[in-house]
């Protein structure tokens, strides 16, 4: 195929503007695409599509469409993959739906040899059918004693152990049937692997091909430049279209254009919603949204198809939307059928949000004076309170500590102190994201002046710097490519050892991260020297802190990953889910939920000035936010678009301060500030003291005999204590680890993911809260607390402290009844509080 | 189909497979398409980890014509079974070597792995090398993962008794945290020894508890339709578990040391060990799946129920550098490194293991648990032909002892055969701690060609490198 035709289709696709189709489509009528081909070989082939539309409505017939040649010397057509028969020019019309369209093809070069490339076809080949991947030969250590490179990421690895190894039986070039790697994937011999092989079908007519040839596996020293999928981007499929087929194109370093439809490799995301042939033939399912992927060689793309299923009884009920977040998560749920829930209560609402941002219960004081407020716009003013306090700022900076790996162990002399002030301080002030990540990424100097430099005492190595940056700042999980290619993306060993070179001249010595001016990164296997990533080619690396352009690359607006791996950061931490999930996996074939909200969300974030806070309360705004965890049958079944409210368990944190809260054994955070002020005035007051005792000559010794007096060390200690928080978990970014919050899945802080907190319920959990001494210890406790209070008074105070609402008359009188028949009240009060700690509504946010 | 986890249906169900229906997760098994694996002849494990080295030349592996300067003073013994010997310290252990099969041939193939105690300690645990790409689960974890439990109220996977010593030794791995081992703790020699969090607390009795749990079943009504939910129904399902365990007479009953006929408990032996010993069998007996002892005599202890302390014992496991034939402690002027032993044939050291060990076996086999249970006695490394000028003996990887039993492992065997000094494996077979693992998996009857697939979708085999011992089935 000459590169005409492929061009032909990238200005078309160029020119298409919104179906996104990679061919034209007239209004009305039948379309196909490529119109003009040119075969240049006897085994080319281009697979052709075909569409008919109505309207604005398109759906492919390729399959469904009766394909005729003018000269069957020429071509043959199956399913509308035309291949060559003999030289010379046909024209080929296709018939459907009453409709008819023609193509024209041309065939040259039928007579000239055309050998099978080893490194173009043959190893496409063994990735296609299975046998290069991780669970099979593609295994560090292969299997059966045969391996292959991973995906066939490394073709010498394949050359290797295809020709060289095995004495000569895998690949047997005089007896080309007898060889291993055709009687073993046929079953003709025994395999574990299963039968992998059809004779007759392309991949086999390639593997025995390549071998009756002699099996040449010479390496040509040309790439796979791109890949180009026909149609890409986004598509829907309306019930009774349920069929697509996909056309690849790959486009190689030499300016060669070769269409592998019949050698790439197709997954499907979603295989319940849409599944995918060994031919890149879509069927759709059921409703969802899957995302095909398509790999050839190191390439991978990605096409999204949504599933559009009548619901019976499903009835599309408007809401007020309040922002571009509730417009455009209404039009997916609209559009694949679910319906909203209600918005929540207001106590539902003030302990959702109280949660989310502060980390902590709101005081049964604010709950109450919430749900009574009059105020019109009381829930926007309460996030705007809460995001000004200084409990989210400690709150959100414990988040960040938690990916970046705060700990006295890993920054030891006080540089997770440091940090951690650093990382709130941050917040607090509300610094733009760019600016953050660029100082972090950027510090050097002295590690107990320069605190964001600790971020690089944590991870000390260039392997580590260079996995959990990128999973951090670009949700990328780099780590697969550092020994091959990454199995489900584009990331290859160069980008590792790219980003890798980044951090080679950054160096922690005697207490100072500094920059050298040696250190280089390798590629393991080429043992080429790696140019950095990010870094200009004309920008002289001798001279220049590596890091900075990286840091500017990774900020810029247009950068891929940056702004949207933090709006769906933010986005998972409200929601219990991320756009994209998991929130550090962003790749082709983990493709977001909803790919147009999360591109609004990022545009926003950049047009605000990567202002953090303005995204929590955008998001905190909206009625998608505020809706009610009550599913309904004709939402239930939704787990991605956020049609409701999903129920989640507190975080170890968050459950260690709300069991304070209800108990009332922590400090009130409203009125931390006025404690403090107390303990300075109370501190002025001892020191003045000591001055006027003095007098104003000894000064200095007064200031002596206040740093000596017990008094002082008290109120100072307590200052501390107050300053710091001592008292909570949430409100400290590296909260010490108990058996409680362990057992609860508080991470300790070895990896970058947030898959190392675990949010998901266990038997040891129901065991702390059922039999547990932390939190018992706080029950008894709050029982002195609760025990003067009128039955009616403690039963209310208890459900506002716990559910921030009222109790309803069943709860009422329960609870009253069993207050009032005890034998022994102050045992009754704990059995009560224990019962309240032990509901599901106090141990999920909801 | 491949045993996936991801993050969404990451629930850790370690102790019970009680929500195998609701997460699919838990205890699905290997019997569907072509696979190799045969049913296991075992249905749980035993794994008697002794940590530290023991020497196999003091023990199982006897070897009388060693050069008289590095040759062991414990004579070897006839056993049982004609034509095996062991060493005098093994004399109790000798009655019942028809019932054991003694490999003699294990190896480290690379050394430099597994050569110090914290890491040769984790691959015994989880029986591959440590260091690997992604770092390998305890086998006793995903053996739970695998295959649940048959005992709802109890852990499926325990450690007797567990202490700080393990935490990096012993790994949960990708696996969801509640696979991990669950370690009683304390010495069992104690005579108010009890299990905490498995009983309820001081001053909850069961009356009281269930008050709590009607007045709990009344109240927890706030959140309708919370059933939808996946999270909350798994919990709902662990809260009624949790309950069970709690107030169940067989959870107590099975780690009730005390209630054990005052001759059995003897038997074992009235020391931590023995008692550990003892706790492993009446878990088995359970219906456990998995448990491991790994167990040292502490310096302050009980025997027979009193204080007893065993003075410069501070951390009596088998790593004798220093003294190995002292009578006492083995704190020797410019010794070091294997101090706060005990010599390896006092009380605390061989005394109470060869006590202890045939004791277990001879139980084990009179209640019928050997049918069905595999029982490993292990150990990181042996140690070395030469003794050193502290008298004592560094480690060893290139040779040492595991023995077997129960579940089909043949009785009165030998497997392999080292040299005369016992430094080098003479056998053509020699095995590793990789086929360790591959053994018990292949016993158990878990298919090792169905991978586990971890968060980020990596396929992980189980013991990828090692083969099951063949004499062993």
């Amino acid at each position: 195929m000459k590169q005409i035709s492929a061009l032909c289709i990238s200005l078309l696709i160029s020119s298409m503007g919104t179906t996104g189709f990679g061919q034209t489509v007239p209004n009305n009528g039948l379309s196909i695409s490529p119109p003009h081909i040119e075969l240049t070989s006897k085994r080319d082939y281009v697979q052709m599509i075909v569409t008919s539309s109505y309207g604005k409505t398109v759906h492919d017939v390729t399959h469904q469409a009766k394909w005729t040649c003018s000269d069957q010397k020429v071509i043959r057509a199956v399913n509308g993959k035309v291949t060559a028969v003999g030289n010379g020019s046909a024209t080929i019309s296709v018939q459907a739906e009453g409709r008819t369209t023609k193509a024209t093809i041309s065939v040259t070069g039928f007579s000239k040899p055309d050998p099978i490339s080893f490194k173009f076809e043959t190893v496409p080949v063994l990735t296609k059918q299975g046998c290069a991947t991780g669970s099979c030969h593609g295994s560090p250590h292969g299997r059966g004693g045969f391996s292959l490179s991973l995906l066939g990421y490394d073709p010498t690895i394949d050359r290797n152990s295809l020709i060289l190894d095995g004495f000569n039986r895998r690949t047997n070039t005089i007896d080309p049937d007898e060889s291993l790697i055709l009687k073993k994937p046929l079953l003709a011999l025994p395999h574990v692997g299963g039968k992998r092989l059809l004779t007759g079908r392309t991949p086999c007519n390639i593997l025995r091909g390549w071998i009756a040839e002699g099996a040449n596996a010479s390496l040509p020293d040309v790439d796979v430049k791109d890949i180009e999928l026909s149609p890409g981007g986004e598509h829907t499929f309306h019930s009774p279209f349920v069929n697509q087929q996909l056309r690849v194109v790959a486009k190689l370093s030499d300016g060669t254009v070769k269409d592998v439809s019949s050698i790439a490799t197709y997954e499907s995301s979603h295989p319940n919603v849409a599944k995918v042939d060994a031919d890149g033939y879509v069927t759709a399912l059921s409703r969802g949204q899957a995302g095909i992927s398509v790999r050839f060689l190191d390439k991978l793309k990605t096409v999204h198809f949504t599933v559009v299923e009548e619901v019976p009884g499903f009835k599309w009920v408007e809401r007020p939307e309040v922002n571009f977040i509730d417009k455009l998560v209404n039009q997916k749920l609209k559009q694949l059928q679910f319906v909203t829930s209600t918005i929540c209560t207001d106590s539902e609402f003030i302990r959702r949000t109280t949660l989310d941002i502060t980390g902590s219960l709101p005081s049964p004081e604010a709950a109450q004076a919430f749900i009574s407020s009059r105020d019109k716009y009381k829930r926007r003013s309460l996030i705007e309170h809460l995001l000004n306090s200084e409990a989210y700022a400690r709150f959100w900076a414990l988040k960040l500590a938690d990916i970046m790996r705060v700990s006295q162990q890993k920054m030891p002399n006080g540089g997770a102190e440091r940090f951690s002030d650093w990382l709130v301080d941050s917040i607090r002030r509300n610094q733009p994201y760019d600016a953050f990540v660029r100082e972090l990424l950027t510090a050097k100097g002295k590690v107990n002046q320069v605190a964001p430099a600790n971020y690089f005492v944590a991870i000390p190595t260039v392997e580590e710097r260079t996995e959990i940056t990128s999973q951090i700042f670009m949700g990328t999980r780099v780590e697969c490519a550092k020994c091959h290619n990454h199995p489900f993306e584009t990331w290859t060993m160069r980008d590792y050892y790219s980003i890798g070179a980044v951090f080679a001249r950054t160096n922690i010595n005697q207490g100072s991260l500094i920059l050298t001016n040696e250190g280089e990164s390798y590629h393991p296997t080429t043992h080429e020297k790696m140019s950095p990533w990010g870094t200009p080619k004309s920008i002289n690396l001798d001279n220049t802190d590596r890091r900075i352009a990286f840091s500017n690359w990774l900020t810029q607006k247009d950068n891929p990953f940056f702004s949207r791996v933090e709006v769906n950061r933010i986005w998972n931490e409200l929601f219990g889910k991320g756009i994209v999930d998991p929130v550090d996996d962003f790749r082709s074939s983990n493709p977001p939920a909803n790919i147009e909200l999360l591109d609004a969300l990022a545009k926003e974030f950049v047009s605000s000035g990567y202002d953090r806070k303005h995204i929590v309360e955008i998001i905190c705004n909206s009625q998608t936010y505020q809706r009610s965890a009550q599913a309904s049958p004709l939402n239930t079944a939704d787990d991605t678009l956020f049609s409701h409210c999903k129920v989640r368990m507190l975080s170890a944190e968050q459950l260690k301060d709300a069991i304070g809260t209800v108990t009332h054994q922590l400090p009130n955070l409203e009125s931390s500030m006025e404690t403090e002020t107390s303990l300075i005035q109370k501190l002025e007051e001892r020191r003045s003291n000591f001055k006027s005792r003095l007098g104003e000559s000894q000064a200095s010794l007064s200031t002596l005999l206040t740093l000596a007096d017990h008094d002082s060390i008290q109120l100072n200690r307590k200052l501390f204590e107050v300053k710091n928080r001592m008292a909570f978990a949430t409100q400290r970014p590296y909260p010490e680890r108990n058996e409680f919050t362990i057992a609860f899945g508080q991470p300790k802080r070895d990896t970058a993911c947030t898959c190392e907190r675990q949010s998901a319920p266990t038997l040891v959990q129901a065991l702390e809260l059922l039999n547990g001494g932390a939190a018992y210890d706080l029950v008894l406790r709050g029982s002195v607390i609760y025990e003067p209070l009128d039955n009616s008074t403690l039963i209310d105070m208890l459900y506002m402290s716990a559910y921030s609402r009222h109790p309803n008359a069943a709860e009422q009188a329960t609870a009253m009844k069993f207050l009032t028949s005890a034998k022994e009240r102050k045992s009754a009060i704990t059995d009560l509080i224990w019962t309240i700690i032990n509901t599901r509504e106090f141990v999920f946010q909801h | 189909m491949a045993h996936s986890i991801n993050r969404r249906s990451f629930l850790g169900i370690g102790l019970g497979s009680a929500l195998s229906a609701i997460t699919g997760v838990a205890n699905a098994t290997t019997s569907s398409s072509a696979t190799t694996a045969k049913a296991g002849r075992a249905k749980r494990v035993l794994v008697i980890f002794e940590q530290g080295g023991v020497s196999h030349l003091d023990t199982w592996d006897p070897k009388p014509d060693a050069p008289l300067e590095h040759r062991s003073p414990f004579k070897p013994v006839r056993t049982k079974v004609d034509g095996i010997q062991f060493t005098e310290l093994l004399s109790k252990t000798a009655k019942v070597a028809d019932k054991l099969s003694i490999v003699r041939c294990m190896t480290q193939p690379t050394p430099g792995i597994g050569n110090s105690h914290p890491k040769g300690s984790q691959y015994i645990y989880s029986g591959e090398a440590p260091g690997g790409p992604v770092e390998m689960p305890d086998i006793s974890s995903i053996v739970a993962h695998r295959m649940g439990t048959e005992a709802l109220y109890l852990p499926s996977n325990i450690l007797l008794p567990g202490t700080d010593e393990q935490a990096a030794m012993s790994q949960v791995g990708f696996l969801p945290p509640g696979y991990a081992v669950f370690k009683t703790g304390g010495n069992l020699a104690d005579p108010n020894f009890k299990v905490p969090n498995l009983g309820l607390m001081a001053g909850i009795d069961d009356r009281r508890f269930q008050t709590r749990k009607d007045l709990l079943s009344s109240l927890d009504i706030g959140l309708v339709n919370l059933g939808r939910h996946k999270d909350a129904e798994a919990m709902t399902a662990f809260m009624h578990q949790a309950e069970d365990m709690l107030t169940n007479p067989n959870t107590r009953k099975a780690f009730d040391i005390q209630a054990e006929p005052m001759t059995v408990r003897e038997r074992y032996g009235m020391g931590h060990r023995g008692q550990c010993y003892l706790m492993a069998r009446k878990l088995i007996e359970s219906g456990v799946r998995f448990v491991t002892v790994d167990v040292r005599e502490p310096m302050n202890t009980f025997r027979d129920g009193k204080p007893v302390t065993f003075g410069g014992g501070g951390n009596m496991n088998w790593d004798h550098h220093d003294a190995i034939y002292s009578t006492s402690h083995t704190n020797v002027p410019n010794g070091g490194a294997g101090a706060g032993r005990f010599g390896i044939a006092t009380w605390p050291m061989m005394g109470s293991l060869d006590l202890a060990f045939s004791a277990l076996i001879e139980d084990m086999s009179q209640r019928g648990l050997l049918d069905d249970t595999l029982v490993c006695f292990v150990t990181e490394f042996g140690r070395t032909p030469k003794i050193n000028d502290r008298q004592g003996r560094d480690h060893w990887t290139n040779a040492f002892s595991f023995a077997f039993a129960g579940a089909g492992v043949p009785g009165g065997q030998v497997v392999g055969s080292t040299d005369r000094d016992g430094g080098f494996i003479t056998s053509s077979m020699a095995y590793t701690i990789e086929d360790y693992g591959a053994t018990i998996y292949e016993k158990l009857g878990i298919d090792r060609s169905k991978p586990i697939m971890t968060p980020t979708n990596r396929p992980i085999y189980l013991a990828s490198k090692g083969r099951a011992i063949p004499e062993l089935f």
